[in-house]
């Protein structure tokens, strides 16, 4: 994705490192410090595929490069944002395949272990909850909170199916 | 241990209509101590505003007992149950349940009202609950001309009015936007702490989250507990949100 | 109390509550009509009853009363005494000679009402006994003695009707006649009179062999059994009539009018108690939740039946209030009654009339009221 946000920002103007790491930060809400080194490794590795070129080279001796983007660079961008996301795979849940095993090994309760995670999911919940409600904070840490209490609660849901499947009371 | 303030024995609740007997209530044991915020959640028909409603005595049950404060409620007259839901439960509805007719300030004063409180403690005393909850400017409006959450913190301030010993909170965020659903929470969450005792039920595990003792209510049976404790760690819940592809 | 919230339910659906009151006012008025006029009419037979203390009016009447003649049904006009019986009558021992007299009845116009006095009732009278008619009435103007053959003595209600005065010339059966006095206001038997000498409402009317009546008024009240037993001896073919059996009939009479002032009364308040009870189910249904929640938030039984008789009891007492103008008004336009301070102790009366009307008409809705349960009042939106 780094790839891709830098594409982005030099689409509106050309930028040294430097401009890219601070309009970068500021994007995502000053939540994050972004990776000097990180983006440097990109920017060259974009520049050896021609998605991005040196447009000015400072007098200043230190050499700092200021990027732009190339019509490449740009056909890139329109295609990657033009594609669908793919989600992780669905059943690629961490809690699920401890269910899985716990069944397979016999060892330890399903109980337990839902309770435990219907505990902690019930926490992260509060936190999210409290952060997507306080108007002190920037709107994109509130919609990504937002959107993580929507999957909490879904995951809280389904808790509650596995509870009533795999560790219902088989005396019955 | 402190005795609960609120009890039940195995209490069932079965619903008679046209032969076909529903029970919504099936053998429910649980005691609440005083000062604690619990949150019965369940999906619809677990049976969970059935036992509110038998917590506050506004109903009673088919069987098995329930306990305020000591108190047997099957022993006490439908007058004595009025009293005790004029002085000392609080409800919270889903639908707010103000008295349209009457202005904000109308709304609380008839809670004080119906407690016995004086004509002159009564004035002074609706004001200041309708400050508790923000809302000392629209005192002399009417709930139509208020924001869900508006009505919401009114029925609170009301439901506050006789300083109740327990609070029961029937969905209150059920009707609200996210926004205004977590002021109301945030709100029951103070009350909690201020060392009120508070029984919510709710569907929502977003409003369920702010509770200290969480309750797994299905098809009237209760089915496991969580308590909830401490504050939750803002700095690292934010740096979890952000692990973005980057 | 919950009255300020039963004023603001009226308020909100005013425009019923004003229909009901308006319904209640017309029940309400319905009794203070009734039981003015009839209690007007009730006291006026007393007062001419009570005129009549002391005295008997001795006639002769025919076996079978002609029905429908021109002289209406005032029996009276119909006796027939001669003048021999008259006089000896007048003989009788123990008299108050001053105040007993030959009389000639007839009427001059018909009372619209059956059985009552006409509207103008002509008195032939020996001149200088005029008490034994008038009795205990004063003179509201001119002198109450009759000075020649062509002078008259008017009712008040006669003098009205010819427009006369003391002085006036007016004209009975084509003769002229000079008013001499006009009597105080008075029941309709003396306030509709006009007296003339008997001589000559003998000549006016042909009548020179006959009179109607001879009224004999005893010397001493005490006096009165021993007379009436001497006229029973004396004259079995004679119809005496004391105060005390007029009494008798018009007894009769004024329990008719007794049980029809009830009747209406209890149609008036049996109306108004349907009309209020509608209207108070009615807001019940409509008040459903809020008395469910107010149930829930604690509101004992007693205070819902406070606040469903508060507003039962608002709409029959406004009622009650604008009742008066309203009978003020129809008695005025219908019958030009001008007598309106007669209405007000019937008026006060109905206000508690109106209260009763109030709590009889919330019985049942309160006990509707009462009766609902919270947790289905309040499942529903």
């Amino acid at each position: 994705m780094l790839t891709h946000a830098l594409l982005g920002l030099l689409r509106c103007q050309p930028m040294h490192g430097y401009d890219l790491k601070h309009a970068l930060e500021q994007a995502l809400g000053g939540n994050r410090e972004v990776n000097f080194g990180q983006i440097y490794t990109t920017l060259g590795r974009m520049e050896r595929d021609g998605w991005v070129q040196v447009a000015e080279r400072s007098e200043d001796g230190r050499g700092k490069k200021t990027y732009e983007i190339t019509s490449l660079g740009q056909q890139e961008l329109t295609r990657w944002l033009s594609e669908i996301a793919e989600k992780p795979a669905p059943l690629n849940d961490a809690f699920f395949s401890k269910l899985l095993v716990q069944r397979i090994a016999g060892e330890g309760s399903p109980q337990v272990m839902i309770a435990a995670q219907r505990r902690a999911y019930l926490q992260q919940l509060h936190a999210v909850t409290v952060l997507a409600a306080d108007p002190r904070l920037d709107p994109v840490t509130r919609l990504l909170a937002d959107g993580a209490a929507l999957h909490l609660q879904a995951d809280l849901h389904w808790l509650d199916l596995c509870e009533e499947r795999l560790a219902a009371p088989v005396n019955d | 241990m402190n005795p609960p303030i609120i009890e039940t024995k195995d209490v069932w609740k079965i619903y008679g209509s046209n032969g076909v007997a529903v029970e919504a209530v099936r053998g429910i044991d649980l005691a609440v101590q005083a000062g604690e915020f619990c949150a019965l959640v369940g999906p619809s028909g677990s049976g969970k505003s059935s036992l509110l409603h038998l917590l506050g005595a506004m109903d009673t049950p088919s069987r098995g007992e329930v306990i305020f404060a000591g108190r047997l409620l099957a022993q006490l007259s439908d007058a004595q149950r009025t009293d005790l839901r004029a002085r000392e439960i609080g409800f919270i509805f889903q639908t707010f349940n103000l008295l349209p007719m009457l202005t904000v300030w109308e709304n609380v004063e008839i809670a004080l009202r119906l407690g016995g409180v004086p004509l002159a403690e009564r004035k002074q005393r609706a004001s200041a609950l309708l400050a508790q909850v923000g809302l000392q400017e629209r005192a002399r409006h009417l709930p139509s001309s208020l924001s869900g959450g508006e009505r919401q913190r009114v029925a609170i301030a009301r439901a506050l009015a006789n300083r109740p010993r327990l609070l029961l909170a029937d969905e209150p965020t059920g009707n609200l936007d996210s926004q205004n659903g977590t002021d109301i929470m945030k709100m029951l969450r103070v009350i909690a702490e201020g060392g009120q005792t508070v029984v919510m039920v709710t569907h929502d595990f977003r409003a369920a989250s702010y509770a200290d003792r969480v309750i797994l209510l299905r098809d009237g049976r209760l089915r496991g507990e969580t308590h909830l404790e401490g504050a939750p760690d803002m700095q690292q819940t934010v740096e979890r949100l952000f692990q973005l592809g980057l | 109390m919950l009255i300020d919230l039963a004023l603001k339910y009226i308020w909100r659906r005013r425009g019923r509550a004003l229909l009901t009151i308006f319904a209640v006012a017309v029940m309400v008025q319905l009794h203070i009509l009734a039981n003015s006029v009839l209690s007007t009419y009730r006291q006026d037979i007393q007062r001419q009853l009570a005129a009549f203390a002391g005295k008997v009016l001795v006639q002769r009447l025919p076996e079978d009363t002609p029905e429908g003649a021109a002289s209406g049904n005032f029996v009276n006009a119909h006796s027939s005494l001669d003048l021999a019986t008259a006089d000896a009558l007048l003989d009788l021992p123990g008299l108050d000679a001053q105040a007993s007299s030959a009389v000639l009845l007839a009427p001059l116009a018909r009372s619209p009402m059956p059985d009552t006095t006409p509207a103008l009732l002509l008195v032939g009278i020996t001149p200088g006994r005029e008490t034994a008619y008038l009795g205990v009435f004063q003179s509201a103007a001119g002198a109450l003695t009759l000075p020649d053959a062509h002078s008259a003595i008017l009712g008040a209600g006669a003098a009205e009707h010819f427009a006369a005065q003391p002085g006036a010339q007016i004209t009975l059966l084509g003769q002229a006649f000079t008013v001499a006095g006009v009597l105080e206001a008075a029941p309709s038997l003396f306030n509709n009179a006009v007296l003339i000498p008997l001589e000559t409402a003998q000549a006016l009317l042909g009548r020179e062999e006959t009179v109607s009546a001879v009224i004999l008024t005893a010397a001493q009240v005490e006096d009165m059994p021993g007379l009436q037993a001497q006229l029973a001896a004396q004259y079995p073919a004679l119809q005496a009539a004391t105060n005390e059996e007029m009494l008798r009939s018009a007894g009769t009479l004024m329990s008719q009018l007794d049980s029809l002032s009830s009747a209406i009364t209890a149609t008036a308040v049996g109306v108004g108690v349907v009309i209020i009870m509608i209207v108070v189910v009615q807001a019940v249904l409509e008040q459903r939740r809020e008395i469910g929640t107010l149930r829930a938030i604690g509101a004992h039984h007693w205070r819902i039946y406070s606040l469903v008789l508060s507003e039962a009891l608002v709409q029959s007492l406004l009622g009650a209030v604008l009742a008066l103008p309203i009978a003020v008004l129809i008695l005025r336009l219908a019958v030009g009654w001008d007598k309106f301070t007669t209405l007000l102790p019937t008026w006060l009366e109905s206000i508690g009339l109106a209260a009763l009307i109030g709590v009889l008409a919330s019985l049942l809705p309160a006990w509707q009221a009462v009766h609902i349960n919270p947790l289905e009042a309040l499942r529903y939106e």
